[in-house]
């Protein structure tokens, strides 16, 4: 069975904009009528918390800012990896099991295997990349057993995946969590369960929290990069190629050019976002810089779908499994191949968690419903990696104002969790923003019709 | 030998105990494996005759099985529901969400009315209100299904949460209500015997009821009624049986009326422990599960699953309705051309389908325990779908298939407590036992199974 994509991704950039506005304003009324509903049965919720702590408190202080980069991190992952099967045909709801096993296995990789190597393992330069690669591995091989059992035995990879999360909630059972019996709990302890030691610090990344020294000379710098770049993005021929390749219609550019102007594309978004985000963020003392790395990986994922012959081929099999065969696209290899690579970014998400942590260690449940969420973060991106980053900030939003319901006031804070569900549930049914849309356009014009007819009266 | 009844002769023909033996196979696999894996954990092997013995001791024990009934019927319930839902065309991720409310519901309800068969009638609202949901955003708005299941099943987890917090205070644990009444079918008016009420009618009663199927076996073998009577039921071959084998036959009649009759005035020769010393077939008894023994003590909606059952079937197969419903699932163009309302009997099926699935959900919550907890359905839901599948869209399969992989989920708890001498494999492990059967289960048997044909596609009558 395949997807059927032209409901789920919009047909125009615009719609897909509408369509995710229109979503999140249904889902918005739709908590309003559930907080309405309890308080009818005397269950009283603050609706004036919920609003303020999860809508407007999170853009107040720079912390929270940069928390909602922070949060937005491992969701951009795992929405990227729903996208990435997506494209395929084919659907992971696996993710969360991915991104479980994936952070288990950067922990112990990091906290149990990194001690016992050569001592150059625990620098930086290896420490870190191994242990993101560990967890991206654990993912991998945890996605392409759907992908298999999918290609070569027909079996459903929606149900498989969801069987498979079960499965790794005792794979990381037996792992870390009884003392008892589990190798790889942290044993230093009394009475720990459920969490690995810290890994080496040469694993860790640490918030960026001191370079006074560099804020103005870096602004200066993000200034002119800015100017440079906008002159060279909109006054020069090669900047209108840039700006085509991002549009998928019209791939007039080699590959080769692409290449070179999505890595600087990828440069120059980063530096706007610095210029707008670090001076506000910073000095808080909380912006990890592991968004950024995330952000390439979703540039580094735009390309690889859109413009290699990996990406074409798992495409082709996403949108005609019989017709990619035709035309010699081993289809069962290219479904192994989607799955595999969506198992690894939801795997690499578990292993952010882990390098970013408090801790820096896994620590079973901590996950919380990230890898879930990464369907709707897939969903309101319309699967484009560009629409995800964007989605992916909004979740972080979401997840911060999560938090602070829960630290500040005594409402429930899975109100937020309903919200997510109303949100995928909204942007599965295009046709309802769309009808609505129709309406209130055919209303307008209705008023518009009217007023001129009684402005001609007049 | 032509005489004998085709499903006699079925029994014995090949094709059958071939799948036995393969089943056989299957199972000392699995037993085989589990005693590798410990074996390799524990770095040490354990007495392979002794661990055979105990382990197949376990699995076809009384308890193993009484357990696997008990497991399967949430299962069982919800899988009849997908299968509803999917043979109508609307595929539903969901169930696992609809279980989840209907577990809440029940014991929200109970809560209340302090009445348990109202919060029965609660899931049952329940989850006809979110199946409803499910079927509006599907059929009504044609959104893609997958998607919506996935957010019910994340609706469903984050407004029970507000649900127990705002209702009992505590987030993920609700307070203890009452539960459903358990059943000893010892103690039931029929099964149950007659000893109690009617001490001096046994020898009577057996005698009467023996005398009766005497007379009915002389007329039905030995006049010329009886003769036309047997001649109508085996249409191809209306010929005499011989009397030899007519008066074999009679007297077995006579046993078995014996036997019916003895067991209903005196249930206790029901169970099999009280055979252990006949010779041969007490040691093979010994070893095999008590059936009775096993379906007694359940609670009631164990029962009225288990009578769902044969009613879902005629419903889905044998009447017009389960046949429009059908008709949805395969060629929904079709049935709009003669004029049948798609929409509405896909609604029909989705609504059955959720109401089916929040029973099994209160099972959970108000029949095995006595309060709602996070995670309590633990994916059940989802193993619900795959017992679909490997049901392959039957409801006597779906109900099979349930009851396979609940035999796994309890062999999983009992073999945890020490069950067997040396075997002390994690409890983690035995947890993914029923998953990962559920995926070879899924793996091995979708070759065989077709889905509906329209499956997962909103009906677009323009289209």
């Amino acid at each position: 069975m395949s997807l059927q994509k032209d409901l789920i991704s919009a047909r125009s950039r615009m719609e897909g904009i509408l369509l995710a506005t229109l979503s999140f304003a249904f889902s918005i009324v739709g908590m309003i009528v559930l907080i309405l509903m309890l308080a009818a049965f005397q269950y009283e919720i603050n609706m004036n918390d919920v609003f303020y702590y999860s809508f407007v408190d999170v853009f107040l202080s720079p912390k929270n800012l940069s928390l909602i980069l922070f949060w937005a991190t491992p969701l951009l992952l795992t929405g990227l990896a729903v996208a990435v099967a997506f494209h395929a045909g084919l659907f992971n709801i696996g993710g969360q099991g991915q991104l479980i096993l994936g952070g288990c296995f950067s922990a112990i990789w990091g906290a149990f295997i990194i001690p016992d190597l050569p001592s150059i393992f625990a620098k930086p330069f290896l420490a870190l990349p191994t242990t993101i690669l560990a967890g991206i591995f654990a993912g991998v091989i945890w996605g392409a057993i759907p992908g298999l059992l999918k290609a070569y035995t027909g079996a459903h990879e929606v149900i498989v995946t969801i069987l498979m999360n079960q499965i790794s909630y005792a794979v990381v059972g037996y792992l870390i969590v009884n003392p008892d019996y589990s190798p790889f709990v942290d044993k230093t302890i009394v009475d720990a369960y459920n969490q690995t030691p810290p890994i080496v610090p040469g694993a860790r990344v640490s918030p960026i929290n001191e370079f006074p020294n560099l804020i103005l000379p870096a602004i200066a710098f993000e200034i002119i990069m800015i100017s440079v770049m906008s002159f060279f993005l909109f006054k020069t021929e090669q900047g209108r190629l840039i700006r085509s390749a991002g549009s998928t219609d019209n791939p007039s550019i080699s590959t080769k050019q692409s290449v070179l102007y999505i890595t600087m594309g990828y440069f120059a978004s980063i530096s706007v976002a610095a210029l707008i985000v670090v001076p506000i963020t910073v000095t808080s003392g909380y912006l990890n810089p592991t968004i950024f790395l995330v952000i390439g990986v979703a540039i580094l994922m735009y390309f690889v779908i859109y413009r290699t012959n990996v990406g074409f081929s798992i495409r082709a099999v996403g949108s005609n499994k019989t017709a990619s065969e035709v035309s010699g696209i081993e289809s069962k290899k290219y479904i192994v191949i989607a799955m595999a690579i969506s198992g690894g970014l939801a795997g690499m998400a578990g292993s952010m968690i882990v390098v970013t942590s408090e801790t820096y260690r896994y620590i079973a449940g901590s996950e919380g419903q990230k890898g879930f969420t990464g369907i709707a973060v897939a969903l309101i991106g319309q699967n484009s990696p560009f629409g995800i980053i964007i989605a992916a900030l909004l979740f972080g939003m979401l997840t911060q104002g999560r938090i602070n319901l829960d630290r500040v006031t005594d409402v429930p804070s899975d109100v937020i969790y309903a919200l997510q569900a109303m949100l995928v549930l909204f942007v599965a049914a295009p046709l309802l923003a769309r009808r609505f849309s129709a309406r209130v356009k055919r209303l307008r014009d209705k008023i518009s019709d009217k007023l001129t007819d009684e402005m001609e009266e007049s | 030998m032509t005489d004998e009844p085709q499903i006699i002769r079925s029994i014995f023909s090949k094709k059958l105990l071939k799948n036995l033996i393969i089943v056989l196979i299957a199972a000392e696999i699995f037993v085989l494996i589990l005693y590798f894996a410990n074996s390799f954990y524990r770095n040490f092997f354990i007495l392979p005759g002794v661990y055979h013995d105990q382990m197949w001791g376990l699995m076809l024990s009384t308890r193993v099985f009484k357990l696997m009934i008990a497991f399967a019927v949430p299962i069982m319930l919800a899988g009849m529901g997908g299968t509803f839902n999917e043979r109508a065309g609307v595929i539903n991720i969901g169930l696992e969400g609809i279980m989840i409310f209907g577990a809440w519901f029940a014991v929200y309800f109970t809560y209340i009315t302090g009445d348990p068969y109202m919060g029965i009638l609660g899931a049952l609202i329940a989850g006809v209100v979110v199946s409803l949901l499910h079927a509006v955003f599907t059929i009504t708005f044609k959104a893609e299904q997958i998607v919506t299941g996935v957010a019910i099943n994340l609706l469903a987890l984050g407004i029970t949460e507000i649900f127990t917090e705002v209702v009992w205070g505590n987030p993920g644990r609700s307070d203890p209500v009452k539960k459903l009444k358990l059943i000893n079918l010892y103690d039931l008016p029929v099964i149950g015997g007659l000893t109690d009420k009617f001490p001096n009618f046994i020898f009577p009663a057996i005698l009467f009821l023996a005398i009766l199927f005497t007379m009915m076996s002389l007329f039905l073998f030995f006049t010329k009624p009886g003769k036309s009577i047997r001649n109508v039921g085996s249409t191809e071959n209306p010929s005499n049986l011989s009397s030899t084998r007519s008066v074999l036959y009679m007297l077995l009649a006579y046993l078995a009326s014996l036997a019916i009759a003895t067991f209903i005035v005196e249930p206790e020769n029901l169970r099999f422990r009280n055979y252990f010393d006949v010779p041969v077939i007490g040691k093979i008894l010994q070893y095999m599960p008590d059936p009775i023994e096993g379906l007694s003590g359940h609670n009631e909606l164990v029962y009225i699953a288990l009578f769902l059952v044969p009613i879902c079937h005629v419903i889905l197969f044998k009447t017009s309705l389960g046949l429009r419903i059908r008709v949805m699932g395969e060629h929904p163009g079709a049935a709009a051309t003669a004029g049948i309302s798609v929409t509405k009997y896909q609604y029909i099926a989705v609504v059955i389908s959720g109401a089916l699935a929040a029973l099994g959900g209160a099972v959970m919550s108000i029949g095995f325990t006595s309060s709602y907890s996070t995670n309590m359905i633990g994916g059940r839901g989802f193993t619900a779908l795959a017992a679909m599948i490997f049901g392959a869209w039957f409801i006597f399969g779906t109900a099979f298939a349930a009851l396979f992989f609940g035999f796994f989920y309890s062999l999983s708890v009992k073999l945890g407590v020490g069950a067997v001498d040396g075997f002390t494999l994690p409890n983690p492990f035995l947890q993914m036992i029923p998953f990962i059967v559920a995926i070879l289960a899924l793996a091995g048997a979708v070759k065989g199974a077709r889905p509906p044909a329209s499956i997962g596609k909103s009906f677009d009558p323009e289209s």
